[in-house]
């Protein structure tokens, strides 16, 4: 003879259990959409980059606009709260990210500044070649 | 729906907060909070403009702020109604990341680039934006056409804020049916006009408003249905983000001490981390101690630390103790007693703050705080009871409401030697009328001036002119005789009427106060009822000074007014006569050259005249016999 039993205690285990891991899932699920935001503002770093290497300009509130966006992913990071791997994979983020700013911060000195080939390329510049490159990944 | 959507539509009420405003209306038999399309029950107060698309209002707006903060306004409700001079103005546009330019007539107009076309926006149109927006939020909930609305104001607001709230309003299509004090709609919440009914015994509340970025604390009487704001206090910049800043110092020395790293240089990661200790702050609320980590936060350092409630408290005890000093000084104002207070009801986000809770408690001996209701939403709350009210909805609780409002600030006119006359004392319930009766300063007065003041010192030079008008064509009589019926209106919505009546000739006059000239922003206020204090002494002297020059006229008066009386003149000498008259002749000189004299100057002055008469008296008895004597007995 078989009786089923209810065990409260591993069910409440199990339950918490659940939960955590469903709290793990949501933040690992976070940080990957973050994460391929990022992959698309990185894309435009990019493309600003081969523009400004070529003593091209870039209108400064676009720069300006992609480092606010890129902050805004970090705050959203800053938002996570995990223990553990995922911990990781956040810290991995937040570098990436931070990596990503310096680089504007960097793009952003060296397009103020008059260069002497601006005449060349003033066609190139200013012209918002980042959103044809969006599509553009990592 | 093919019905008509217009007749159906509920009033709605409206809490237009200075950073995040609420809506809520009467259904179902009870006050529903509209959530909006973001299931949010709380909408930022905040309206942003941008080179490709529409403008974007609430929740959208906050969350471009970062990339786009120079066109993104907010905290409009700081701006509305004021002048680009006044000095809290001046004070918060070097904090605004928008612009602000002087408009016609000293208005304040943001300046913003919408599209790429530059424009200006005066505070009201931004108001009405975001009512525009929670009304949508409204109607896409009631599936109906929302047309009227009850929209909260703080307790302090001025006419010409108030005003200019209703001008956005009407810009956003609403028709407002009442601008509700905020304390009031909160009390309103809570059903304590119904408390006060059933023990038939006004009941006195406490208003405790706590929230991002203002403090107010009101006091109000509630008597049968009616509410008396009976005064108000608080700070106008004193709220959440003012702890979550004083954390972030904290933290800021924390870090430069374990890493020997100063962050203050590096104001992303100083974004980074005051984002960081408002969530810290929130779960303070709740529990008693939290960690707080942020990654990389500065030179790839991670920065991992522990907060408890304790310490929270400690870093925050000199803005709590400002609070409740607040509290006391309201207190006072309004003359009661701790244990007058019925009810203290809580307002605001920060009011969550366990410690703020305790405090309180304790300062009104462990009574039971209002904070069943969501803090946030309490305004918006009260004001949909009373929009249900007004369009004759709702229940029998809610039918038997009735309101009252105050004046802010004493209005009276000015009497000989700079003196304001008060006529009606700050925090009357309006509407009220008073009729107070002047009287003529000089023989033959042609007419009178009135100038009318409002504030609460007693030289009418410190208050501020409100207005003046002229009352002409007086019957020529003595001193005193010709009186004037004045007459002080206040209507519902605030405005002041003065009249003044000669009753014999039935000579009018009267000066209606409009909006534009008069009132005071909440600074000025502030600054007028904080003087009044200070100034008490001196407020006191001046006093005594005016009283010593009015004794000083009116004893010159009276000796001209023997001197020319035949009787006397007769019993005297001609030379005596010459004698006083010129006495005389330069008293009332130095009156008029010294109305600022001080009070020793007063005085030995009328000493001087006195000494002067007695001589006149004693020649004049030593010429012509005793008959002087009648004059100097008469004239003291």
């Amino acid at each position: 003879k078989m009786v089923v039993m209810e065990d409260p205690l591993s069910q409440e285990r199990r339950f918490l259990e659940m939960r955590k891991n469903a709290k793990m899932e949501k933040a690992v699920k976070l940080i990957s959409d973050i994460s391929f935001e990022v992959d698309r503002l990185a894309g435009q770093v990019s493309a600003f980059e081969s523009v400004i290497s070529k003593g091209g300009k870039v209108a400064e509130k676009t720069l300006l606009n992609v480092i606010e966006l890129l902050m805004n992913q970090l705050l959203k990071l800053d938002g996570i709260t995990v223990d553990g791997d995922v911990k990781l994979q956040r810290k991995i983020q937040v570098n990436r990210i931070q990596q990503y700013v310096e680089t504007m911060d960097a793009l952003k000195l060296r397009n103020s500044t008059p260069s002497s080939n601006v005449e060349a390329n003033q066609t190139h510049g200013g012209t918002q070649p980042q959103s044809k490159r969006t599509a553009h990944k990592r | 729906m093919g019905r008509t959507r217009a007749c159906e539509a509920p009033a709605i009420g409206i809490d237009l907060g200075t950073t995040y405003s609420c809506v809520a209306v009467w259904q179902n038999n009870r006050v529903e909070i509209i959530v909006n399309e973001q299931g949010n029950r709380t909408t930022p107060s905040c309206v942003a403009f941008s080179d490709v698309q529409d403008c974007l209002i609430g929740d959208a707006a906050k969350n471009q702020i970062a990339m786009n903060s120079s066109n993104t306004v907010f905290d409009a409700k700081r701006l509305i109604g004021k002048r680009f001079h006044d000095a809290t103005v001046q004070k918060d546009m070097k904090v605004w990341p928008f612009k602000i330019a002087e408009g016609i007539c000293g208005k304040p107009k943001i300046e913003v680039s919408d599209k790429g076309v530059k424009k200006l926006f005066a505070a009201e149109d931004i108001s009405a934006m975001v009512l525009t927006k929670m009304k949508e939020v409204a109607n896409a909930y009631l599936n109906a056409d929302v047309k009227s609305a009850v929209i909260t104001v703080p307790a302090y607001f001025d006419d010409l804020q108030r005003q200019a709230t209703k001008d956005a309003a009407a810009a956003a299509g609403l028709d407002v049916l009442r601008l509700l004090n905020e304390p009031t709609a909160a009390a309103i919440a809570y059903r304590l006009d119904q408390k006060a009914t059933n023990r038939g015994r006004p009941i006195n509340v406490l208003i405790f408003d706590l929230g991002g970025g203002t403090f107010d604390v009101s006091l109000v009487t509630i008597n049968k249905g009616t509410f008396e704001v009976k005064a108000v206090g608080g700070d106008t910049h004193l709220g959440g983000e003012d702890f979550d800043n004083q954390m972030v110092k904290y933290f800021v020395e924390e870090f430069n001490r374990k890493e020997g790293k100063d962050i203050t240089t590096n104001p992303r990661a100083l974004g980074r981390l005051r984002v960081a200790c408002e969530k810290a702050k929130r779960i303070l609320s709740s529990t008693t101690f939290t960690s707080i980590e942020v990654d990389c936060l500065h030179d790839g350092v991670d920065f991992s630390s522990k907060i408890t409630r304790a310490k929270f408290e400690e870093l925050n005890m000199d803005y709590f103790n400002n609070c409740m000093e607040t509290v006391q000084r309201c207190m006072k104002d309004a003359q009661w007693d701790n244990n007058m207070v019925n009810e203290v009801v809580l307002v605001g986000g920060s009011t969550r703050i366990p410690k703020v809770q305790q405090m309180l408690q304790e300062y009104f001996d462990g009574k039971n705080l209002c904070k069943t209701i969501n803090p946030d939403e309490a305004v918006a709350y009260g004001a949909a009871v009373l929009a249900a009210n007004m369009s004759g909805k709702g229940n029998k609780m809610v039918k038997s409401l009735v309101l009252l409002d105050v004046i802010p600030l004493s209005l009276g006119h000015e009497l000989l030697g700079q003196f304001m006359r008060v006529v009606i004392p700050k925090n009357t319930p309006i509407p009220i009328t008073k009729e107070v009766i002047g009287v003529t300063i000089e023989d033959n007065q042609p007419s009178f001036r009135f100038k009318v003041y409002q504030g609460e010192r007693s030289r009418s030079t410190d208050n501020i002119l409100i207005g003046e008008f002229v009352l002409r064509n007086l019957p020529l009589a003595p001193k005193g005789v010709t009186k004037a019926n004045i007459r002080y209106d206040v209507d519902a919505d605030g405005i002041l009427k003065v009249s003044a009546e000669e009753p014999l000739t039935g000579q009018k006059n009267h000066i209606t106060i409009t909006k534009d000239k008069r009132r005071l922003s909440k600074e000025e206020t502030d600054k007028m009822l904080q003087d009044a204090k200070r100034y008490k002494a001196d407020d006191e002297d001046y006093r005594k000074k005016r009283n010593a020059y009015i004794a000083l006229d009116y004893y010159v008066y009276n000796l001209k007014t023997k001197l020319n009386d035949d009787n006397i003149r007769q019993r005297l000498s001609q030379e005596d006569i010459k004698k006083m008259d010129d006495v005389v002749q330069e008293a009332k000189e130095w009156l008029k050259t010294n109305t600022l004299a001080e009070i020793e100057a007063i005085v030995n002055k009328k000493k001087e005249l006195d000494s002067k008469r007695r001589h006149g008296a004693r020649t004049s008895s030593s010429s012509g016999g005793r008959p002087k004597k009648v004059v100097t007995i008469n004239i003291d």
